[in-house]
């Protein structure tokens, strides 16, 4: 009842409030001045207040102003804001000029917004259009293609899959590479929450998040900008906004789509005979009898590609409901999410809702919330490195095998090869991960006195991720065991606070200062409970509770804290000259006692040039700003108690409880540090119709924190200490080009950027191995191959005129067919020796190209995204060309050497291939650049004129092609592929890697929007 | 006023501050513990111990690969799988990178630091339970007795493999330049194997409460069987025949029959030590060496092996290591043979012999042999494992010289211990691995030092070939 009073009296408050001044009521209508089409969603404000509607869907608004001296402010992202005295007017129409680049748009930054012009930083954004347009089920994937120096690289086509994000480059080596993702000020849970290995792919926690909320996402990459995130900050920060209610009458929106995916590439592989034929000589010339027809029948061809890939279908719904007034605004939405994956078995769905709230209590004080619910359900298949994965099956098993046998069960041949029977693996294992999420959080502010504000927010993310699978009986991996469950769930709790105290003030009308200081605090605490079964009656029992043996059992919990005090100090003088200081002193739980707390500081600055009065009056260059920056952030991304000396337990022997030494303590642990500085400058010319932003920036990253490998005479493999450094200096640049601008408009969007990474120093220099050829070594970019030079293969025996051998002066000499392995320290044996960089998997260059045409309501537009100059390792070829065992090969092999003189560059085929011609080479690593044309959008918004007779809004309908060209050398099924992701350091130097990986599809989608 | 709420808010703030930064503290680990307080009781010394065994079952240790090497390396299995590196080993080319030879190493080193652990703190540990005598021992006596056999045992395997190897004695504390170990001679290791055995022989129980623990634990047999068997490497026969003497003495020990029962009875009489798996605790020996569904076939057996056993009529051991891929009565060939010597797939929880019973007859028997022939012992023991085999006995005419025991006491040695591991250790020891596996290269009878670890510790010498 209490509640209820309380309630009613706030609501009276908050009524009576605004009734307070002499209020005018104003109506009008915004346009476009381009094509005086109607803009709904602008924003208009009364100047210095917080009052403001959102113009409807016809562009129509009407609000309550304060007397007739009030002036209206009209901002639209994209358009050049106005400012209009209302005078006597009770109407007033306004015509907005697009301009893409203007610096009185407000951006979220840190902790806040700042108007554009006073942003002394880089700043990338990703608006809700491009979002919606790329169709990308996640938000990371949103990102791709679209801003300056952000790599954004699907690590396969596993829906609901790992992506990696890498701004401004790697900065390390062993913790997280990836940046800190903040959604409307909490900050959330990303990366993988499976616990059930299938191969290399991952689960990708940013999936859950709805893209269809997102209002825009802040790319915030140099130091001035992430700084208040301090240790958190070496990354990058993506800030995401969601959608907020404005006011003005309901605003309805519903949104659908469906199409169809498909592989855009397959293998070409050996048929029944060629295979037969290729075993057999293999056998041959390893001195052993081919194999009778009984034993490989060359009259049995399957080609299992054809059978596992598949046309999937994907869609979505969602519908969304917003509006309020003066002091209640609201947003509402819910969305549903299918998507089959190409691979039979595979699946991911999605369903979400949203409800973000504004509520302003009195003229000092407002309160909001903001929350996210999300359910989603992946069905993951085994892949990659794997002999229980379906598209590596599909790959690896002979075409001599039955699909299936006569008697309709699996065609297997256990005397020939150990993988399963692809299809086996695809329609019978059943994997599914339910993952539940809630995400929000309430906030508040108040003003103490005008121009200094105070701010709380208490947010949460809680997600729980369920796996169960069942591997039957008709699978080899189920069949060995009468069939095994496994039963996992993750938990992770997260909670932050934010307190912030603002002041913004203006004096003398040429000094502007802004200020905030603030106390954060980050604390995750997780929960992770595991366990296996075997012997089960029947395929009808799937649960653990049936299996007779349990095998696994285990649970755990982690957890750390993190806190932070921040402190930001902006001066601009006369809007043209800004200066901006930052500092805050982080703590972390994950750190040694020595070195709890860190202090990084950044300073900053930028001079808009253009508003001197030495350029006023020219028409040429209407927007010319610069800036630099310099700061120090951390990065702590690491273990939660990697500082500490352990000794772990579940080291049991006859089912007794047992300990032992698992981490050696370094107390003196702290913050990787990456200090950089950046140049910038926005340009734009004539009235801002060609628009450019250019950055040069330098990352030196130091104590880099480095799980060394260290002798393991000690009883240990690596420790974590903070040693090495690298480096990552890189030029970026964005343009938009308007060029044409009359009825037929054409607009290109085109970023570029060219990042440098090299690493300085490592563990006494000495290189870490990993991945299958990966090599991280000083003076090396991260991601380095490192192998054998392969320089063809010896058409006759005598070719090798310097009888080469293999291994050691015993060893046996390389003859004809065989590869030619370059003998580095012409010593004539090839060994370990005789290794070098063979490429290296960052690109020279990579980014987007966005053309967009629009005539009336039809627009085109065409995005294309690029990375040149990278290499893949390809050890899918390493398999599927070896011809040294009973795997299926690729048509490649038909090019093999069979005889004396026989010019090629594919080696004999030799069963056991004693000489090693698979080895690690420069044979495997392929050019892994590509352009692909991302997406293809041709839309049609039906003319107002039209829909006011039916009563709607708008009403667009459009079809998308994803993924629809690719051009590239690469051989293997995608070039945006990275199967490794086991941990950081695989994720972070052992990208460029693709074994047997799920490849991403063509996708093709029909849709519609329709405004209410 | 507004000077008022500035305050109240800014106090507000500090406050804040001051009760948050309390909680980075707070988080635990919960399933590990502060290494200073891991070991420091009776109780937890045990755990602890527990903890230093369980290395043996891991599947780079002898729960797998280690046993397997000694196979593959030789003429026993050959390599019918997929992974490159074992291809290596079986071509008798390994690389230095090689991925199990490296893991092997590093997993007895990291046994060897959890040994170290044990036998530097249990000395010092102040808990009057540790001198409670049980089963004819105390329980420090106990504890550092099994820890420097197990200590000796890793010390053992390695240099089996490798030739010299680092003696770390001492447990890691943290990592300083005193890590970057040289290598010792082979010489120094024995050394020390043979020291710590003799040490731990008289602290060890003659047996433990349960058999499952006198199997699957170190006992004083236990170590006399491993000093036979060290003392035979170093052929000091005298002192290899009296320790395998001891054992034979223990009625504890006894032969198994028929031979089959070895691998589907476990701790028999004939387990001397025995890596003891479970469903929770499994080893991936079937997987490794059946086919599909059951396993990979990654190992099969030689036509060397096969021959071997089909030239040996009668032998019950045949029937228990050798396999086939598909029903039929074609002739066994390594096409179409398997290892089925470990055969429990759907438990996946095999025994591992590290020492049995036969082994300890036959090093005897060897031992004797050595010293003076003929040795009417010596032929009595061999033919004791025979017989237990089914297979007739050797006849002192057929093997009238030394040189002949040494082929028949070879081929006997290759049968009983078919995949369990022996072979390459015999034949290196006896000096007859390049004869009969034809490697011309002597330098690849040892295995490479881990580029890896030569990587970290530049003070590592690589051995000599490679």
């Amino acid at each position: 009842m209490r509640k209820v009073l309380l309630g009613s009296l706030l609501l009276a408050l908050s009524v009576w409030l605004p009734a307070l001044a002499q209020d005018v009521t104003v109506s009008g209508r915004v346009t476009s001045s381009d094509d005086g089409a109607a803009l709904p969603g602008v924003s208009v404000q009364v100047k210095g207040t917080t009052r403001g509607v959102a113009t409807d869907a016809q562009g129509y608004y009407k609000l309550t102003a304060p007397g007739a001296t009030t002036r209206l402010v009209f901002s639209f992202i994209g358009y050049t804001a106005q400012e209009v005295a209302v005078g006597n007017r009770t109407e007033v129409n306004v015509q907005l000029a697009g301009a893409a680049n203007t610096l009185d748009e407000f951006v979220v930054v840190a902790y806040g917004t700042q108007r554009k012009r006073d942003v002394t930083g880089s700043i990338a954004s990703v608006g809700a259009k491009d979002i919606s347009q790329t169709r990308a089920p996640g938000l990371d994937q949103a990102m791709q293609g679209r801003a300056a120096g952000v790599q954004v690289t699907q690590a396969s086509g596993t829906p609901g899959g790992g992506v990696s994000v890498r701004v401004r480059g790697g900065s390390s080596i062993n913790a997280s590479n990836e940046p800190l993702y903040v959604i409307d000020g909490v900050p959330v849970s990303t990366g993988n929450t499976t616990q059930i290995g299938t191969g290399g792919q991952l689960t990708n926690a940013l999936a859950d998040i709805n893209p269809a909320d997102i209002e825009s996402l802040e790319i915030l990459k140099d130091a001035s900008s992430t700084a208040l995130y301090g240790s958190r900050a070496s990354n990058g920060v993506v800030l995401i906004t969601t959608k907020r209610g404005k006011s003005g009458k309901p605003s309805v929106s519903l949104n659908a789509y469906y199409g169809n995916q498909t592989a855009w590439k397959t293998y070409d592989v050996l048929n029944g005979a060629q295979f037969a034929e290729l075993v057999n000589e293999a056998r041959v010339n390893r001195g052993q009898a081919v194999f009778p027809t009984s034993v490989l029948d060359p009259a049995i061809s399957t080609n299992w590609q054809s059978l596992i890939f598949r046309t999937a279908p994907i869609s979505q719904f969602d519908a969304s409901v917003s509006g309020g007034n003066d002091n209640t605004k609201y947003y509402i939405s819910g969305t549903y999410f299918d998507q089959k994956g190409i691979i039979v078995g595979s699946g991911y769905n999605r369903g979400s809702t949203r409800f973000n709230l504004d509520q302003k209590i009195n003229k000092k004080i407002s309160v909001g919330v903001n929350a996210t619910l999300s359910r989603s359900i992946s069905n993951r298949i085994n892949n990659d490195n794997n002999i229980f994965g379906v598209l590596s099956t599909a790959l690896l098993s002979p075409p001599n095998i039955l699909a299936y046998n006569a008697d309709g069960t699996y065609g297997r041949r256990p005397d020939l090869v150990s993988t399963d029977n692809p299809l086996a693996q695809a329609y019978e294992n059943e994997l599914t991960g339910v993952t539940v999420r809630g995400i929000g959080n309430v906030f508040g502010t108040y003003e103490i006195v005008p121009g200094l504000t105070f701010r709380s927010q208490f947010g949460m993310d809680y997600l729980n991720t369920k796996e169960d699978r069942y591997e039957p009986t008709t699978t080899a991996s189920g069949a060995s065991v009468s069939g095994r469950a496994t039963t996992a769930s993750f938990i992770d709790k997260r909670w932050s606070m934010n307190q912030t105290l603002s002041f913004n003030k203006r004096f003398a009308d040429v000094h502007y200062v802004s200020a905030t200081v603030g106390y954060v605090v980050d604390r995750s605490d997780s929960e992770t409970a595991f366990g296996v079964a075997t012997n089960f009656p029947s395929n009808d029992f799937r649960r653990l509770t049936s299996g007779a043996v349990k095998t696994d059992a285990s649970s755990n919990g982690s957890a750390w804290v993190y806190t932070s005090k921040i402190a930001r100090a902006s001066y601009s003088f006369k809007d043209r000259y800004i200066l901006q200081g930052t500092v805050v002193q982080d703590g972390s739980s994950r750190f040694g006692a020595d070195n709890q707390y860190g202090v990084f500081p950044a300073v900053s600055g930028a001079w808009v040039v253009s508003d001197e009065p030495f350029l006023r009056g020219q028409k040429v260059l209407s927007t010319f700003k610069l800036r630099g920056s310099y700061g120090i952030t951390g990065n702590s991304e690491i273990n939660d108690f990697a500082s500490r000396g352990l000794y772990g337990s579940g080291a049991n022997y006859m089912e007794r409880p047992g300990t032992a030494p698992s981490q050696l303590p370094n107390p003196n642990l702290k913050w990787e540090r990456t200090a950089s500085w950046e140049v910038g400058a926005d340009l734009g010319f004539f009235d801002n119709r060609f628009t450019a932003s250019v950055a040069y920036y330098d990352r030196q990253t130091s104590d880099l924190l480095l799980n060394a490998p260290v002798p393991s005479t000690t009883g240990f493999l690596s420790f974590f200490q903070n040693v090495g450094s690298l480096e990552n200096k890189g030029f970026e640049f964005q343009v938009t080009s308007r060029n044409l601008t009359g009825a037929f408009k054409w607009t290109t969007d085109l970023n570029m950027t060219f990042n440098r990474n090299k690493v300085l120093k490592l563990v006494d220099n000495q290189p870490i191995n990993l991945g299958f050829a990966s090599q991280i070594a000083v003076g090396q970019p991260v991601g380095t191959f490192f192998g054998a030079f392969a320089d063809g293969v010896y058409a006759r025996n005598e070719d090798n005129t310097q009888q080469v051998r293999n291994g050691s002066a015993a060893g046996a000499i390389f003859a004809g067919g065989d590869m030619i392995f370059r003998d580095l320290d012409n010593n004539k044996i090839i060994d370990a020796l005789d290794r070098g960089f063979i490429g290296n998997a960052q690109p020279d260059f990579f980014g987007g190209i966005i053309n967009t045409f629009a005539y009336k309501g039809v627009e085109l537009s065409v995005f294309g995204q690029f990375v040149s100059g990278n290499e893949i390792y390809n050890n899918t070829r390493a398999f599927g060309e070896a011809m040294n065992g009973l795997f299926g090969q690729s048509t490649a092999t038909l090019r093999r050497w069979r005889q004396q003189g026989d010019v090629t560059n594919v080696p004999k085929a030799i069963f056991g291939d004693p000489i090693n011609n698979r080895r690690v080479s420069s044979r495997w690593v392929e050019d892994g650049s590509f352009l692909r044309i991302k997406n293809i959008t041709l839309s049609y918004n039906l003319p107002a004129s039209l829909l006011s007779k039916v009563k709607v809004g708008s009403l667009r309908v459009y079809a998308t092609a994803q993924n629809a060209f690719t051009f590239t050398k690469y051989q293997g099924l995608d070039p945006e592929v990275s199967t490794l992701n086991g941990n950081n350091q695989e994720r972070n130097a052992a990208a460029g890697t693709d074994f047997l990986t799920f490849p991403q599809a063509r996708v093709i989608t029909f849709g519609i929007n329709l405004g209410l | 006023m507004n000077t008022h709420k500035i305050l109240l808010c800014s106090a507000g703030l500090l406050l804040l501050l001051g009760s948050c930064d309390k909680q980075l503290s707070e988080p635990k680990p919960q399933a590990s513990l502060d290494d200073r307080i891991a070991i420091t009781n009776a109780a937890n010394a045990d755990v602890a111990l527990t903890g230093a065994y369980d290395i043996l079952n891991s599947a780079n240790s002898y729960g797998n690969q280690m046993a397997y090497f000694g196979d593959l390396s030789a003429d026993a299995t050959y390599q019918s799988g997929t992974f490159p590196t074992l291809f290596e080993m079986d071509n008798n080319a390994i690389l230095p990178n090689n991925a199990n030879t490296t893991s092997a190493w590093t997993t007895t080193y990291n046994g060897i630091n959890r040994a170290n652990n044990i036998i530097s703190r249990v000395s010092t540990l102040q808990d009057p339970l540790l001198d409670v005598v049980a089963n004819g021992v105390k329980g420090r006596d106990r504890i550092l007795g099994e820890s420097l056999l197990l200590r000796a045992f890793h010390y053992f395997s390695l240099v089996r493999f490798w030739g010299g190897v680092p003696l770390v004695l001492t447990p890691t504390t943290g990592i300083d330049a005193s890590v970057r170990v040289s290598r010792n001679s082979e010489a120094e290791c024995y050394d020390q194997i043979v020291k710590d055995l003799v040490q731990a022989e008289p602290l060890l129980p003659i047996a433990f409460a349960a058999n499952a623990d006198t199997r699957g634990r170190a006992t004083r047999a236990g170590a006399q069987a491993l000093l036979s068997r060290v003392y035979l490497y170093r052929k000091q026969y005298q002192l290899a025949a009296d320790k395998a003497a001891q054992v034979l003495a223990n009625t504890t020990y006894r032969l198994v029959t028929p031979f089959s029962a070895i691998f589907t009875t476990k701790n028999s009489s004939e387990s001397v030590w025995e890596l003891q798996f479970n469903a929770t605790d499994q080893n991936g020996i079937t997987f490794h060496y059946l086919q599909a569904p059951q396993g990979r076939r990654e190992n099969a057996p030689t036509t060397a092996i096969i021959t071997a056993f089909s030239a040996s009529v009668g032998d019950q051991r045949a029937v228990a290591a050798l396999g086939r891929t598909s029903a039929g009565t074609t002739p066994l060939t390594q096409t179409n043979a398997v290892v089925v010597k470990y055969n429990r797939p759907a438990t996946q929880d095999d025994p591992v012999y590290l020492i049995r019973l036969a082994e300890v007859i036959l090093n005897r028997a060897e031992a004797l042999a050595e010293l003076n022939y003929p040795s009417d012992e010596a032929l009595t023991l061999l033919n004791q494992v025979r017989s237990r085999a089914g297979v007739a006995p050797v006849v002192a005419a057929l093997v009238p010289t030394v040189a002949d025991f040494r082929l028949a006491m070879e081929r006997e040695r290759f049968l009983e211990f078919a995949f369990e591991g022996h072979r390459w250790h015999d034949l290196r020891r006896t000096g007859r691995a390049q004869t009969v596996l034809g490697i011309t290269d002597a330098t690849k009878l040892l295995f490479p030092i881990p580029q890896r670890d030569r990587d970290a510790n530049p003070n590592l010498a690589q051995n000599p070939g490679y």
